[in-house]
């Protein structure tokens, strides 16, 4: 009889990991292999102890032949890799038997582990997360919905890497601190790596905060209104009462902007005019051909400079 | 002695018990599970070199050129101790004979 489990261990829990095989093993079934990410292939034996040990070694998996041939002259059955973890089992073997004789060479392991399996990640979150993140959170992206989602996304992705640093790092120092408790340039180490993920965290903060952020003022004129924004984050809207043949021209001025969305219309109507400029928008004049109360409205992203409609024409009052 | 050699010496001296015993084995050429027997038999079945941490050791120990890889016999890779390697197991023994030395006076 066979069966197979799913299970998630995080990387530094490889002694849950052996702790979790060896009373599988106890009742009665023994592993055959594993596959990524997480199945366990069981199948039924007589209930008995062993010891199930995992090393990490991406040089032993290259020499697989003799790094094999060693463990098993030693008395340890090879069964199979996952994700850079080689498991093996001695069978009769007790709980304690182990295939490291020292804390160090167990450290060398974990090390091996950071080397190929944080290392990779840190790149990963350095290159792409965090520059993607900052890109469509406070720059130039794909604009509208689409940007607010990838900007959502890459926050959750780097939040989720950075619990990971935090876990991992904090795992390691217990290690370390226990390994070579003389040794005060590990406080520093963990020190350093605190103090760059706090400022990370408040790098990522400030960007949501200053990129969500309005500073305007709307100054309203007999002819129309001006908006002086520092950076317009929100809607502005206007309300006038238009004359057939009135003429609303509209401006900017010193004007840089991620994205900008103009629309003039009657409510519940559709617009007269309405266009999303994801660079300078051009400066434009439009007439209305039918009476009504019109609203105008200007909504911003990231909008900078001074925005200008004049009313020409007959006044609106 | 140039500076890398320096370092590798302040590394390795103190030994690990592990380390200590593969180079003392590799003055004469032979493979891990080689070493593991003999090391059995010296110390009467006591120690019992566990392989996680001699496949590590001997990784190591090459890449810092303390031992060399010298041929492979039916996938056991065969090493040999280094001129450095010599070295650092005699700083090693100087160590170990002093602490016994001064073991016994006290």
């Amino acid at each position: 009889m066979k069966k197979t489990t799913l299970k998630f261990f995080t990387i530094f829990q490889y002694q849950q990991e052996e702790k979790y095989l060896s009373s599988m093993h106890e009742k009665g079934w023994k592993l055959i292999s594993v596959t990524f990410p997480g199945f366990y292939h069981f199948e039924n034996c007589e209930p008995a102890q062993a010891a199930y040990r995992l090393d990490y070694n991406q040089e032993g998996i290259q020499n697989k032949a003799e790094y094999i041939k060693f463990f098993s002259d030693c008395g340890w059955d090879y069964l199979g890799d996952m994700a850079g973890y080689s498991y093996f089992r001695k069978e009769g073997g007790d709980r304690g038997e182990e295939i490291f004789s020292d804390d160090s060479s167990r450290l060398d392991m974990m090390r091996r582990v950071f080397k190929g399996r944080i290392i990779p990640l840190v790149i990963l979150f350095l290159c792409c997360i965090l520059p993607n993140f900052f890109m469509n959170t406070y720059g130039y992206g794909a604009g509208g919905i689409l940007q607010d989602i990838l900007s959502m996304t890459f926050m959750t992705v780097a939040a989720l890497y950075l619990v990971i640093f935090s876990v991992t790092s904090y795992q390691f120092y217990q290690y370390e601190k226990k390994v070579m408790p003389e040794n005060p340039g590990i406080k520093m180490k963990y020190y350093g790596i605190t103090v760059l993920i706090l400022l990370v965290i408040i790098c990522m903060g400030a960007t949501v905060y200053f990129s969500k952020r309005s500073v305007y003022s709307v100054t309203e004129r007999a002819d129309g209104f001006m908006i002086e924004a520092e950076q317009l984050n929100e809607s502005v809207v206007m309300e006038y009462d238009f004359k057939k043949g009135d003429r609303i021209a509209f401006r900017s001025d010193d004007y840089d902007g991620a994205e900008l969305y103009i629309r003039i219309g009657e409510e519940n109507k559709d617009p007269v005019f309405y266009g999303n400029s994801y660079d300078k928008m051009g400066d434009f004049t439009i007439e209305i051909e039918e009476d009504g109360r019109y609203q105008i409205e200007c909504r911003g992203r990231r909008v900078k400079g001074i925005i200008e409609f004049s009313i020409e024409g007959k006044k609106s009052e | 002695m140039n500076t890398i050699d320096a370092h590798i010496k302040k590394v390795y001296v103190p030994m690990t018990e592990t380390g200590f015993y593969i180079l003392l084995c590799l003055q004469t050429p032979n493979h891990g599970y080689g070493i593991v027997q003999k090391v059995k038999e010296m110390t009467g079945g006591e120690i019992v070199l566990a392989p996680g941490t001699m496949y590590g050791s001997l990784s190591k120990m090459e890449k810092d050129g303390l031992i060399y890889f010298v041929r492979e016999e039916e996938k056991r890779k065969i090493y040999a101790i280094t001129e450095l390697g010599n070295e650092v197991l005699n700083m090693e023994r100087k160590r170990i004979e002093r602490l016994y030395r001064n073991m016994k006076e006290v």
